[in-house]
């Protein structure tokens, strides 16, 4: 959904393109945007689930505030979609609950198997 | 790094400051979260006159200006922390630090930073306007619909529903609309606590009203009552005379009596409930409507962005004409710490002229401190720069709050108190 015929802006100034994987799938982006916004403009706006209940969450302030954008880039944890910068090739995954079970079980959830109950943590919602 | 003056924040107010400090010999560095500068100025596109104004080639304009004069601008690269260089405030007392700050950053630029002085240009941000729903991907802030189409130029949605009556809810509909999305509606906040003044439909219409370019957002036939509905009992009584059915304006339906409360979906927003609400922001009998969406945008209001100041121990005062708490600033937009000066939206929530006004002016002074200007020579250029933050208030196309004198005197009251 790219607003190619601005009635202000005027036409989308020609901007190479530039690819990378979500989750592994090959997405187009426009040079220098971000990745949330690249991501939206592809149609995909699941950008993680939360830790407890497990709901989709997706880019919501775009300017940096809020922290419900973030991905993993190139292995890199927790990077904020809506400033990461696109480069081309990168790596971006969603980031799925289980990774942060490592560390913390879930709200209200049992404790994971084979955990030392110290090693549990409190949870947020987020 | 050292430097004589560390900006926190490359909007329309640090750029202009890094300007006036910069030309005048000083070092002068710049940080920005965001990876490219200009702050919201960048993404801003509103109904100015007859036409639209556009941020974004002032922001380049005011970038090129700071670089030219010296200034180093460093993007990519979050302040996390300010804290006097004589090493209070490190879990101690807070207090001004004669020897200058240390600031820490994150990101592009990592470590501390050293500045004699310090601007904190981190301009607004926006309120939380909770309804059942509002976690899914699909619904966004009013602000970030305006990043997604202006900047990145991203319809947000083919069918987009904004919810929150004030004068950012009703330029993104504007901008969206012209942009080419459908707008389905605005719609009134949810009624309850969280929404605050919002949720009150009476308050949120005569919010709207009073604001300077209100008038001109309001839909007809409340337009030309705007003076009279700044009051909000007369905004309730518009309120009530009006049909239960949407008022039309610019192609936009504008339900003034239903309130959002629920939004629905899965993976992704795909509806949204809309209820009647009476004037004084409770629910009423009537018929509940479900929209159709593909996108929603809350506009919860806008505050400013005041923890590093906050944290590093400036004293603060709760002014809601200047979108809540603000740091007790004195004329020339110094803090209660020595050597900390803060503009633009973190000083009090108004539009981007009046913000790069703000950081002329804090600019100036910073160049006093530093000895880079006169006493006398500062006293002349500070008193145009005032008059050029009066002038810009003046004409400003949008304001966010009304009355935003009366709390200007209050802050000022409140800095003669210290
Ligand atoms: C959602 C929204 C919409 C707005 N729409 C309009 C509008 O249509 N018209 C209008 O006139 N005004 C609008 N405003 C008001 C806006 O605040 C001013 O127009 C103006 O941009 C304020 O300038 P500033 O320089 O103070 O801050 P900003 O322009 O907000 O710039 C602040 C900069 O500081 C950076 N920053 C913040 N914290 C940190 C940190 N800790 N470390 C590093 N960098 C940081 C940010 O990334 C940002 O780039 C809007 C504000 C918001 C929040
Ligand atoms: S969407 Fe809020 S931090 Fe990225």
């Amino acid at each position: 959904m790219r607003i190619q015929d601005h009635p202000v802006l005027g036409p989308l100034p020609p901007t190479p393109t530039v690819t990378f994987t979500f989750d592994g799938v090959p997405v187009q982006a426009l040079e220098g945007e971000c990745l949330a916004a690249a991501l939206w403009a592809s149609g995909i706006r699941i950008l993680r689930h939360s830790f407890s209940g497990r709901q989709p969450r997706g880019m919501y302030c775009g300017v940096g505030h809020c922290y419900e954008c973030r991905v993993t880039v190139n292995g890199v944890r927790d990077r904020r979609a809506c400033l990461t910068p696109v480069v081309a090739g990168m790596d971006v995954r969603s980031q799925p609950p289980d990774l942060l079970e490592e560390a913390r079980p879930a709200v209200g959830g049992p404790v994971a198997e084979g955990r030392k109950p110290e090693a549990a943590g409190g949870a947020d919602g987020s | 790094m050292e430097v004589d003056l560390a900006v926190v924040g490359a909007g329309p107010a640090g750029l202009a400051a890094a300007r006036e400090v910069a030309r005048r010999g000083a070092t002068v560095a710049v940080f920005d979260e965001h990876p490219v500068t200009g702050g919201r100025l960048r993404c801003q596109l509103h109904p100015a006159g007859r036409g639209w104004s556009s941020g974004r080639p002032k922001a380049e304009e005011l970038a090129e200006a700071a670089r030219a004069a010296g200034a180093r601008l460093l993007t990519e690269t979050s302040v996390w922390g300010l804290f006097p260089r004589n090493g209070r405030g490190h879990g101690g007392r807070p207090g001004p630090g004669p020897g200058g700050w240390v600031l820490q950053c994150t990101g592009w630029h990592t470590g501390p930073v050293t500045a004699r002085t310090v601007l904190v240009a981190t301009g607004a941000t926006e309120g939380a306007l909770p309804v059942p729903g509002w976690t899914l991907p699909g619904v966004i802030t009013a602000g970030a619909a305006q990043v997604l189409a202006n900047v990145h130029r991203v319809l947000p949605g083919r069918r987009v529903l904004v919810v929150g009556l004030d004068p950012l809810g009703v330029a993104v509909a504007r901008s969206l609309a012209l942009a080419g999305a459908e707008v389905v509606g605005v719609a009134q906040a949810p009624p309850g606590p969280a929404s605050g003044r919002r949720g009150v439909p009476a308050r949120a219409l005569a919010d709207l009203a009073g604001s300077v370019a209100g008038g001109s957002l309001l839909p007809p036939p409340l337009r030309l009552a705007a003076r009279g509905l700044a009051r909000e009992g007369l905004a309730g009584f518009a309120l009530r005379r009006l049909p239960a059915r949407p008022v039309k304006r610019w192609g936009i339906p504008f339900y003034l009596r239903q309130a959002v409360t629920e939004l629905r979906g899965t993976g992704q927003v795909t509806e949204a409930r809309l209820e009647p609400v009476s004037p004084d922001g409770r629910l009423a009998d009537g018929k509940t409507l479900w929209l159709v969406v593909d996108a929603v945008c809350l506009s919860g209001g806008l505050h400013p962005l005041i923890e590093l100041v906050a944290a590093a121990g400036a004293r603060l005062a709760c002014v809601p004409e200047l979108g809540g708490r603000v740091p007790v600033t004195g004329p020339d937009f110094q803090t209660t710490l020595e050597g900390v000066y803060v503009a633009g939206g973190a000083a009090g929530v108004e539009g981007a002229d009046v913000a790069a006004a703000q950081g002329t002016l804090a600019g100036l002074a910073i160049a006093e401190t530093l000895g880079r200007i006169s006493r006398a020579e500062a006293g002349g250029l500070k008193q145009r720069a005032r008059l050029a933050v009066k002038l810009a208030r003046r004409q400003a196309p949008i304001t966010f709050h009304p009355r935003i004198h009366a709390g200007l005197r209050r802050l000022r009251a409140c800095w003669h108190e210290t």
